[in-house]
């Protein structure tokens, strides 16, 4: 019995690989889609005519400044390597000026680790990591400066003024020889402090308790302001500590960055802290800063040079949508719609997120095979090249070879590819990203989505009426809306399963085409769901975008040979697609 | 599909533009315009000159030298030798832009990074470049897995891969979305309301987005870039209570006849939302000063300048069926939840920190008249004349934000 050689596994892994990835394929369908994402491009951009200035200008929503400083500046943090990495970038404060007051302090204090720790002694040592004593730890330093104004109960930072020498060198007694009256010792001296005069250290902390007071800077407002911060710090405990080496509150994180991370060099330290002002955390310890986006619009503010580049920047992506230079300006239309897209962020969503994922893939595609002018160009070149070839007898294969269709093609095949495995993890992550709300759940999500006052046309009074018809019939409502929650998650985790079986994908096709239809009335997400549409077109074989094409085509009384070069003419097939049984 | 013979010969799928002979030429004078612009550059920023016209010439040779490149190149974009020159020219790109266009020069290397790899690629035999496709395939769904599968929750290696590995490429390229749309729940729409005070007292509402006021366009991009800018802004940060000294502030601010209530139906916890540092010192700032830049929102006396902005982020709550049977209306004032966001001058600095009611809900609500024994099947759209209507925001900013 003869024995049939099968391949090794991992032959027919490469193989079926090959053959997914690189089996050429014809352009229709990404031609097609080159079609109506230039125009959704086109209508995108041109939308941004008025609001040009508003958004991408020097003034705009988000102004020039803030959009250097967030490209050069954004801190990215470094994901965590080990299990337990400390946190050491200390809370900055809240309110601006104490920020000034307390950056302005830092960066007076020695250079030298070790006077540094010596004039923050009381800090480290007698400042307790309990939320109330450390408090009166630091009222009492506080009170060895400056005093609260005549009469003021609960003073703001600008109700001080300085104490005299004999009043800090009565406290400053106090706390060597407390006060035989108890009701003025405990008003005088903090409990825990009390406690360490009892333990014989009261004469180190009357020493430290100075050398910080007097560290502090002359002005009684600053004082106050620097005092209150650390006061307000010691409350707060650190929320997750993975290690009892690690601070316990606030306040003794701001020590461990003041004794290991301030730069002892001077205008590293004002470096540093400038950084610290602006975005609260310690620029060393970054991963990078800044963003990597590029605009025109970082360079490019003045509103009449700005208007002739986005008109410009039109012309382009017409061109685009006409198939007219198709490689040159499939390329450029992506670096012009990246342009808007890096600018400002913030007036992105979703709709631009999936324009941009159109027009990565189409660049490195024959998009303009077809339904372009770029082929009309070329078929009336050919056409004319024929006939003069064979009037003088000469080859006329090349000319023939224009004139059939754009032989099959691994760059085809491979972008249809990428755009069919790219909306499958679109779909998958949307999906399951549902499944963490319980709004999708209990099946109310699509009451969220479709009564939303601001994106539903719930302006329209009659769909205000059909939703309230739907209110007042609990079973029914109950009904609607699970059937929305269903058929969304169904289809958003089924669809990247069920369409690589050919006989259910036209089915997911038409069905994904009526959820972004859905999307587009009732969400009002138009343009998203026409991009959406355009992804999902990916899934159509070029077999029959060439036959609705030519069905079309002859609605309007033309023959499939007789297109003007839009489309190839049938008999002339290529010998490449005709092995191929294209 | 096609059928399966991956061996056929692959055809190009379009005839060059230019002929051969001008493919080079072309090339070649962009690279000639590139080098000139790089070395003028050079020397212009050795020298530390710093002249705009000489900006604008290195700017326009390096222009146009890309564009007669890029072009060249398109015309044979399988020629190893071709992509070769185009990394060549792109990384001459990157010295010949000016200082000042950084953007320019991350494109540059962008575009060195890509030719250099295709150049490689081309130079392969057909099944080594499949290789290297493959790989190339993989590693950027690599990145689109580490994209999907974060924020929040996010996998260690996936947060390492995405930060330390992907980052760069991913944002370069604006692939960085999750895709987690309306999820993990569809929420409400926020909206921004600001009110420009003015030095002689007047005020003047501006509120944003409006609709349809807003929608210039058939398909409504106008409106939803404006919905998306104050959608910004929702980024809160979780709070585990609300502090001591501010609730204590707010509870106070409760008292007296120009009282502001808490909302009765939501946990005071819930009625704080403090802005993340980022938000507060930049965002929102930088909104401010939009809003005070306008030419529209000016004084209609020009001697009258603007004292100060306040803001009021909106959430828009989305009505349960049981409201909408009970006779509510999705747009009633009711519906609307300020939170009030500070007051800023028109510089977009941060004034009156220490309003007691600065990130507090402000609400707009009906409370049953104090002398009525109100039964609680009744409300105020079925018995309106047992209910008081409490706009806490023309009591906070003494100023009627309804006012045409």
């Amino acid at each position: 019995m003869a024995t049939v050689p099968s391949d090794g596994f991992f032959s027919r892994v490469g193989r079926s690989w090959n053959d997914f990835w690189f089996k050429p394929g014809s352009p229709h369908t990404l031609c097609m889609m080159r079609v109506f994402t230039g125009i959704f491009v086109f209508y995108l951009h041109f939308a941004y005519t008025r609001d040009l200035q508003t958004f991408f200008g020097k003034h705009g929503w988000v102004d020039l400044e803030l959009a250097n400083d967030v490209r050069n500046e954004y801190p990215v943090m470094p994901p965590q390597t080990g299990w337990a990495e400390p946190e050491t970038n200390m809370r900055v404060p809240y309110d601006r000026d104490v920020r000034a007051a307390f950056f302005e302090w830092l960066t007076q204090l020695p250079a030298d680790r070790g006077q540094r720790k010596q004039i923050l002694n009381f800090l480290y040592l007698w400042i307790p990591a309990d939320t109330v004593e450390g408090a009166n730890g630091l009222a009492l330093i506080q009170r060895l400066r400056i005093k609260p104004l005549e009469g003021r109960g609960r003073p703001t930072s600008d109700e001080f003024e300085f104490a005299t020498p004999d009043e800090r060198n009565q406290l400053l007694n106090a706390i060597t020889n407390l006060p035989s009256n108890a009701e003025e010792r405990d008003k005088t001296i903090p409990k825990y402090m009390q406690q360490l005069h009892k333990d014989g250290y009261a004469p180190r902390v009357r020493a430290d308790a100075e050398r910080f007071a007097m560290s502090l800077p002359n002005d009684s407002k600053k004082i106050a302001q620097i005092i209150g911060h650390m006061a307000y710090q010691s409350t707060i405990p650190v929320p997750q500590r993975k290690s009892h080496r690690e601070p316990r509150t606030e306040l003794e994180r701001t020590l461990t960055f003041i004794d290991e991370d301030l730069p002892a060099e001077r205008a590293e330290r004002v470096q540093v802290l400038k950084y610290f002002d602006r975005w609260g955390l310690d620029e060393r310890k970054l991963l990078a800063k800044g963003q990597n986006g590029w605009s025109i619009w970082f360079h490019v503010t003045n509103p009449t040079a700005m208007y002739v580049i986005h008109f410009l920047f039109l012309g382009v992506m017409a061109m685009f949508a006409l198939g007219l230079f198709t490689r040159v300006t499939s390329v450029l239309t992506w670096l012009a719609a990246l342009c808007y897209v890096h600018r400002t962020t913030q007036v992105l969503f979703g709709m631009d997120v999936m324009m941009n994922i159109c027009l990565i893939y189409l660049m490195l595609s024959p998009c303009g095979a077809l339904y372009s002018l770029d082929r009309f160009f070329s078929v009336r070149k050919a056409r004319r090249q024929l006939e003069e070839a064979k009037r003088t007898g000469q080859d006329t294969t090349p000319f023939e070879r224009v004139l059939a269709a754009p032989a099959p093609s691994v760059s085809a095949n491979f972008v249809s590819r990428l755009y069919q495995i790219h909306f499958c993890f679109i779909y998958m992550a949307a999906g399951l990203s549902k499944l963490k709300g319980n709004a999708w759940w209990n099946h109310t999500a699509g009451w969220g989505t479709i009564a939303n006052p601001e994106f539903s046309p719930t302006i329209f009074a009659p769909y205000r009426w059909v939703l309230t018809e739907l209110a007042d019939t609990r079973w029914l409502w109950e009904l609607g809306m699970s059937g929305i929650a269903v058929f969304t998650l169904l289809l958003e985790i089924g669809l990247p399963f069920l369409i690589w079986r050919p006989r259910l994908r036209p089915l997911l096709v038409i069905t994904g085409v009526l959820f972004h239809m859905g999307i587009g009335i009732f969400m009002g997400l138009t343009v998203f769901g026409l991009f959406m549409m355009v992804l999902l077109f990916s899934y159509v074989p070029p077999e029959a975008v060439r036959k609705w094409i030519d069905s079309g085509m002859s609605l309007f009384g033309k023959s499939p040979s007789d297109k003007n070069g839009l489309s190839p003419p049938e008999h002339v097939l290529s010998t490449e697609g005709q092995k191929l049984n294209v | 599909m096609n059928g399966p013979q991956s061996t056929t010969p692959v055809v190009d799928e379009s005839p060059p533009l230019l002929g051969a002979n001008w493919v080079w030429k072309a090339a070649i004078g962009g690279i000639a315009a590139i080098a000139i612009a790089a070395v003028g550059g050079a020397i212009a920023d050795m020298s530390k000159a710093n002249v705009f016209a000489l900006d604008v010439v290195r700017l326009l040779l390096t222009v146009a030298g890309i564009f007669a490149a890029g072009f060249a190149l398109s015309c044979s974009p399988r020629d190893p030798r071709m992509l070769g020159l185009g990394a060549a020219g792109c990384f001459a790109s990157f010295f010949a832009f000016p200082q000042a266009w950084d953007s320019g020069r991350m494109l540059a290397i962008f575009g060195t990074v890509i030719a250099t790899i295709c150049c490689v690629l081309m130079c392969l035999p057909q099944k080594w470049r499949r290789f290297g496709v493959s790989l190339l395939v993989l590693a950027h769904f690599g990145g689109i897995v580490t994209a999907v599968t974060g924020p929040g929750a996010q996998p260690w290696l996936s947060a390492q891969f995405h930060q330390r590995v992907y980052r760069p490429y991913l944002q370069f390229v604006y692939l960085t979305n999750a895709y987690h749309f309306y999820s993990p729940e569809p929420g409400p729409a926020h909206l921004m309301w600001f009110c420009i005070y003015y030095e002689n007292g007047n005020t003047r509402w501006i509120k944003l987005p409006r609709r349809p006021n807003d929608i210039t366009d058939p398909m409504g991009l106008s409106y939803y870039r404006r919905l998306s800018l104050s959608e910004q802004l929702h980024a809160m940060q979780p709070i585990r209570g609300v502090p001591d000294d501010a609730m204590r502030a707010r509870l106070l601010r409760i008292q007296g006849t120009n009282g502001i209530p808490l909302h009765p139906e939501i946990a005071p916890v819930d009625q704080f939302r403090p802005l993340p540092d980022t938000h507060r010192y930049f965002l929102l700032p930088g909104y401010v000063r939009h809003v005070a830049s306008q030419k529209e929102n000016q004084h209609d006396d020009p001697t009258i300048a603007i004292k100060s902005i306040g803001v009021y982020y909106v959430e828009h709550r989305i009505l349960n069926p049981e409201h909408l049977q009970a006779g509510a209306d999705f747009y009633d004032d009711i519906t609307y939840m300020p939170y009030y966001f500070g007051r800023f001058d028109a510089k977009g600095q941060e004034i009156d920190v220490n309003d007691p009611l600065l990130y507090w809900l402000v609400p707009i609500v009906y409370f049953p008249k104090p002398d009525r024994d109100v039964p609680p099947y009744h409300n105020w759209k079925t018995h309106p004349d047992e209910f008081n209507f409490i706009d806490s925001v023309v009591r906070h900013s003494g100023s009627d934000h309804k006012a045409k």
